[in-house]
């Protein structure tokens, strides 16, 4: 190679690093890749605690320990005896804890966010390798800190995943003084991990795409990456100020949010919501971003709208920081702010609207490959679509007060957390595992697998709706100790054994990610005849990523396109020279109807 | 010799491209971050403040920081610790033109440290002093915990910022030596550079402080 | 207005799915048959970002016009006002004597002993009788609450009357005013996690004919400022 290059390197020596061997190479490695399998595993095991806590609440609901009969004989032989009810708020709070901070967070951003961003815009590495792996191991200690509540003196924090003041900020009233600490303490540092996380895909889209990878070149998944970046920048430090209050408040006796000393209650809940709807975006639009990329692939199909597809997450990404209210609407804010919010929910639901339609316009006239990832995808349109409209519902203040901190939330947000974070996060790993390791996941076994999830997911969420508006309330540790739940507890047990089956399904899950490793076909360098950067190189690929830095010529969508051999063309192909110009850049007019 | 490397640096020196280096811009966009996280403490702040009402800020009994006219002593003291803060900006400054020229900005990196430890020492006086005259965290209702809180907040900022000056004049105590031996001073500025970023943010976030903590 | 909402998303969401679903079979892969080209179309972006947009504006509309009703009117000066304070675990409630006034609430002066935060020397508040867990109302007649909490957040909840509002300590809630149309007894639920022993916080109501009320607050002792709550602590106490 010419001296120009050596020089080159040269010069900017200090940016270099080596490729570790052996397991070394799994603890501590500066590649992105490494580091996105890292976070893949991490949250995978996290998955299962959080997931396994559900199946305890879950299994409490259905036969709760709590009721004493009048016999003085616990009422329930199914009834598992260590769930008490401080225990029964203790689980669901680190439930959702784990699951949205260990579990969605870092699989759609920490995960894939790393693994596909540098690949997919064409470049080496991060901007800033040794930051990228200090944000995992911080946020690998975030999640062990706030587990350890499980193992202190009172127990794990258990004011639920909103923590509102000032349960969460009394030692004397919620009796968890450690758990709580450790909690919000934990909170603090995984925001460390986020910002860390947030400024180098920041830094690395904007500065480091590949030769001719201009911002409308970039696929969906990069740009929903890019937009959560910026959620994460700006939402989370508001939730690390809330979060050193709430240490400070328990173990220091600052006045925050207690009333009795002049603090404001609802201080805590405006800023725990100004983090906290950003937050439900943060988990929900990567998924959207990933899906936009299989639903084209496997339609062999441009995405439908790319520019709307693009302005719609922009404008999410905007108003999710002035909805948070729609949070809040029973906590006697000002009523006139409260319509506000209610308005500005409504709005945001547009831009969803949006992206819905221009899923189906893909899908539209595609000729679509149903194989696991694909069918994922479909799912996760769906099931986003149901937990939208509930969505709406609860946007209107006056229903809201009617279902609010009901099951009927509940469903709603295991709508769009099961139904579209994880779902997407299956369509994601069925559709980059062959890029990750080399081989493909059993199609058989992934179609079981989705076919079980699909099922059970429903059957174990369709009916909260039903029992949120029957009046059944959330973080209750027994429904039945209330007579209007009584004649809904048959739906409860019939939902905790949707729940575990749900569960189990999972396992199969594992059972063919682990085998495939070893056993799975050969993926070779592009299994799905898709057209984005990552599969023009070895799977997996090297470190270093591209041997020579890629040159793109178009845009990420080149499916069917008419007078060509192949129904796909690389970003890296160069235009035909045979073609005129004009033919390449407008694409043919589609008739309406 | 990586390729990953070559790409990566290959791209962050494409023409047309950098008015920044990539870490100045992952600086920048850090500090964004940083601007929330204090944008949070001042919002819970003003909202803690205006639900006192009217006359009870500071409450009734509670030391007297705020400023008043003719200034007292404590006034005095903060005013000027204020602006030796500001100072140092400048002294950095400073140090950076000088360095950028080729010498060493050993005088004015050095300023810096200087007037940023005195400023911590001076504000590390006037907690110990408060803490004297009955203030603390748990004292006066909300007001104690939002004052110790936010300059808490931005102390450890502070102190962040000097260990990162520390280092900047050892690294032109070094540049000098080699300038007195004769020799160009060589090797990259990032260092001082991220380090100039972070510190005038840290100055502007006081001026806020400042302004509402010990002004309005 | 629930059903008004019910009405859209169904009819938007049979043909959200049916579309899919149709494309899902119209399309799939068969040998052959080839996708089409194409990248979009804005008449269709337009149309249907409008159709959505006239849709939530309408809902915002309505629903908000609706929120005033429910929560800005004034309660009718004949009120029944009644105050409800909530504690770890349990529910200090206070009715008016035969003046037909409450003593003033300060949610200052509300702390262990004194649930409602009242001025021992209020005339209003010396005729006014107190109980525990224990909410009578009479049928017909609007109730005007007061709310509010001693320790942490609680929320007044009845399932049956479609009311709902959080009692945030350090306030008085009191825009929240109802009428009952028909008698029968039911729950108040505490619905805003309160720690332990949040999910057992609740309390007898019943709403009765007027003359069964004048009957069974009359039977009730006047307290000027301290209530049952502490005689009844041990009631509030969980089981573990
Ligand atoms: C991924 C996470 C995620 C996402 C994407 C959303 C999306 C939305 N959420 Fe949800 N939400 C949560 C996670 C999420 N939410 C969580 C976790 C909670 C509970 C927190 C807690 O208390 O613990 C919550 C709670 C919550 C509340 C508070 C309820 C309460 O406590 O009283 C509200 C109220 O407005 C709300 C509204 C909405 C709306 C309007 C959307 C919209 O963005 C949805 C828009 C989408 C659609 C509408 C579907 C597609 C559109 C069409 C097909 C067009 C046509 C549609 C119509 C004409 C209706 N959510
Ligand atoms: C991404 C987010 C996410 C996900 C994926 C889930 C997944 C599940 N959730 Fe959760 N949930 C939340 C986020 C999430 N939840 C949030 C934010 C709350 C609010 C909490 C609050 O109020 O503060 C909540 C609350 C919540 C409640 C309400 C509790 C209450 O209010 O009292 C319930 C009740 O049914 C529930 C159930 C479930 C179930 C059955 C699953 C299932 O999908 C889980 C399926 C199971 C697995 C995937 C694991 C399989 C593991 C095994 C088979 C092995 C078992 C191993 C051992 C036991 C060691 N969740
Ligand atoms: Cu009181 Cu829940
Ligand atoms: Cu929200």
């Amino acid at each position: 190679m010419s001296t120009a290059t050596l020089t080159h390197a040269e010069a900017h020596s200090h940016h270099d690093h080596h490729e570790a061997t052996g397991w070394k190479k799994y603890l501590w490695s500066l590649d992105h890749k490494i580091i996105g399998l890292q976070y893949l595993f991490g949250s995978l095991a996290f998955l299962f605690v959080g997931g396994g806590l559900a199946l305890l609440l879950r299994w409490q609901l259905a036969f709760p320990s709590t009721q004493v009969m009048p016999d003085g004989n616990v009422g329930n032989p199914l009834s598992l005896a260590f769930i008490n009810p401080q225990f029964y708020n203790a689980l669901f709070t680190m439930h959702a804890t784990v699951m949205v901070f260990l579990v969605v967070m870092p699989v759609l951003v920490g995960a894939f966010g790393n693994y596909l961003i540098p690949l997919k815009i064409g470049c080496g590495d991060m901007a800033f390798p040794l930051i990228n792996e200090l944000s995992f191991w911080v946020w690998l200690a975030s999640g062990l800190i706030m587990l350890a509540g499980f193992f202190v003196a009172g127990g794990a924090a258990a004011g639920g995943w909103t923590s509102y003041a000032p349960l969460s900020s009394v030692a004397a009233y919620n009796g968890t003084k450690i758990g709580q600490t450790l909690w919000a303490a934990g909170i603090f540092i995984n925001g460390l991990a986020s910002i860390m996380g947030a400024f180098n895909y920041i830094t690395t889209i904007v500065n480091m795409r590949a030769p001719g990878m201009g911002f409308f070149r970039m696929p969906l998944a990069v740009w929903a990456l890019f937009i959560t970046a910026f959620l994460l920048l700006l939402a989370i430090p508001v939730l690390s100020a809330a979060g050193a209050m709430l240490i400070l408040d328990l173990n220091f006796g600052t006045n925050f949010f207690n009333p009795a000393k002049g603090g404001q209650p609802l201080l805590w809940q405006h800023l725990f919501w100004f983090f906290g709807h950003p937050e439900v975006y943060i988990l929900i639009l990567p998924a959207m971003g990933m899906v936009s990329d299989i639903l084209s692939v496997n339609s062999r199909k441009p995405v439908f709208g790319y520019r709307a597809m693009v302005y719609a997450m922009i404008a999410i990404g905007f108003l999710g920081f002035i909805v948070w209210g729609h949070h809040m609407f029973v906590s006697g804010m000002n009523l006139v702010l409260s319509a506000a919010f209610g308005v500005s929910t409504m709005v945001i639901a547009v831009p969803s609207a949006i992206k819905t339609f221009n899923w189906l316009g893909t899908i539209w006239g595609g000729s679509i490959r149903f194989n696991t990832a694909m069918l994922n995808a479909l799912a996760f349109v769906s099931m986003f679509v149901i937990g939208g409209f509930s969505g709406i519902f609860m946007a209107s203040t006056p229903v809201n007060i009617f279902v609010h901190h009901t099951y009927f939330i509940v469903a709603h947000f295991h709508y769009v957390l099961f139904g579209g974070s994880i779902f997407a996060m299956f369509a994601a790993i069925y559709f980059w595992y062959p890029k990750m390791f080399g081989r493909l996941m059993n199609e058989t076994l992934g179609k079981i697998h989705f076919a079980l999830t699909f099922i059970f997911f429903n059957l174990c969420f369709f009916p909260m709706h039903n029992v949120g508006l029957g009046g059944m309330m959330r973080r209750i540790a027994d429904p039945t100790a209330y007579e209007h739940l009584r004649a809904l507890q048959p739906i409860n047990q019939f939902i905790t054994i949707a729940a575990i089956g749900l569960g189990f399904s999972q396992l199969l899950f594992l059972y063919n990610f682990f085998r495939s490793l070893r056993h799975g076909e050969p993926a070779g360098k592009n299994p799905w005849e898709a057209t984005t950067l990552e599969w023009t190189v070895d799977s997996p690929p090297g470190h270093g990523n591209f041997a020579t830095t890629p040159t793109v010529y178009r845009g990420a969508y080149e499916y069917s396109v008419p007078g060509h051999a192949k129904d796909f063309i690389m970003q890296t192909e160069p235009p035909d020279p045979d073609l005129p110009a004009s033919a390449l850049a407008r694409s043919r007019p589609v008739p309406v109807g | 010799m990586s390729s990953a490397i070559v790409t990566a640096a290959h791209d962050s020196s494409a023409p047309g491209a950098q008015r920044f280096t990539l870490p100045k811009f992952g600086m920048l966009v850090f500090l964004a971050s940083e601007a929330m996280l204090f944008a949070g403490l001042i919002g819970g702040y003003i909202v803690l403040r205006l639900a006192q009402g009217p006359g009870n800020w500071p409450p009734p009994g509670a030391p007297e920081i705020g400023v008043k006219i003719p200034p007292t002593f404590l006034n005095w003291v903060m005013i000027i610790n204020t602006a030796i803060l500001l100072t140092s900006s400048l002294t950095y400054h400073w140090g950076e033109t000088r360095m950028r020229k080729g010498g060493s900005g050993l005088l004015g990196y050095g300023l810096t440290a200087l007037f940023g430890a005195i400023f911590l020492g001076v504000q590390a006086w006037e907690w110990l002093h408060l803490k004297h005259e009955g203030m603390w965290l748990d004292t006066y209702g909300t007001y104690g915990s939002c004052f110790f809180t936010m300059t808490g907040f931005h102390g450890a900022h502070v102190f962040l910022g000097l260990l990162a000056i520390l280092l900047v004049t050892w690294r032109a105590i070094l540049r000098q030596m080699r300038l007195f031996s004769g020799q160009a001073p060589t090797g990259s500025h990032t260092c001082e550079e991220l380090t100039g970023y972070y510190w005038h943010f840290v100055d502007v976030v006081w001026i806020f402080l400042y302004s509402i903590l010990y002004v309005v | 207005m629930i059903y008004v909402i019910l009405w859209i998303t169904g009819i938007t969401g049979i043909l959200v799915f049916s579309t899919m679903i149709y494309f899902i079979v119209k399309y799939r892969h068969r040998g052959g048959v080839g996708a089409i080209h194409s990248h979009g179309n804005n008449t269709l972006e337009v149309v249907w970002t409008t159709i959505p947009v006239l849709i939530f504006l309408g809902l915002a509309i309505y629903g908000n016009e609706m929120w005033g009703r429910m929560r800005m009117q004034k309660a009718p000066a004949d009120a029944l006002q009644v105050a409800v304070v909530g504690e770890q675990f349990g529910w200090n409630v206070r009715y008016p004597g035969p003046d037909g006034k409450l003593g003033k609430m300060d949610s200052h002066k509300i702390g262990k002993d004194n649930p409602f935060g009242i001025d021992p020397n209020d005339p209003d508040g010396r005729d006014d009788f107190t109980t525990y867990n224990d909410l009578v109302f009479p049928v017909n007649r609007p109730v005007q609450l007061h709310l509010s909490s001693k320790d942490v957040i609680h929320a007044f909840y009845v399932p049956e009357f479609r009311l709902y509002q959080d009692m945030v300590p350090g306030r008085v809630y009191d825009f929240v005013w109802f009428r009952a149309d028909s008698v029968g007894s039911f729950q108040l639920a505490c619905n805003q996690l309160c720690g332990q022993g949040h999910y057992k916080m609740f309390g007898k109501l019943a709403v009765v004919p007027d003359s069964e009320y004048e009957a069974w607050a009359k039977g009730k002792a006047p307290s000027a400022t301290a209530s049952l709550s502490s005689s009844a602590e041990d009631v509030a106490t969980v089981n573990r």
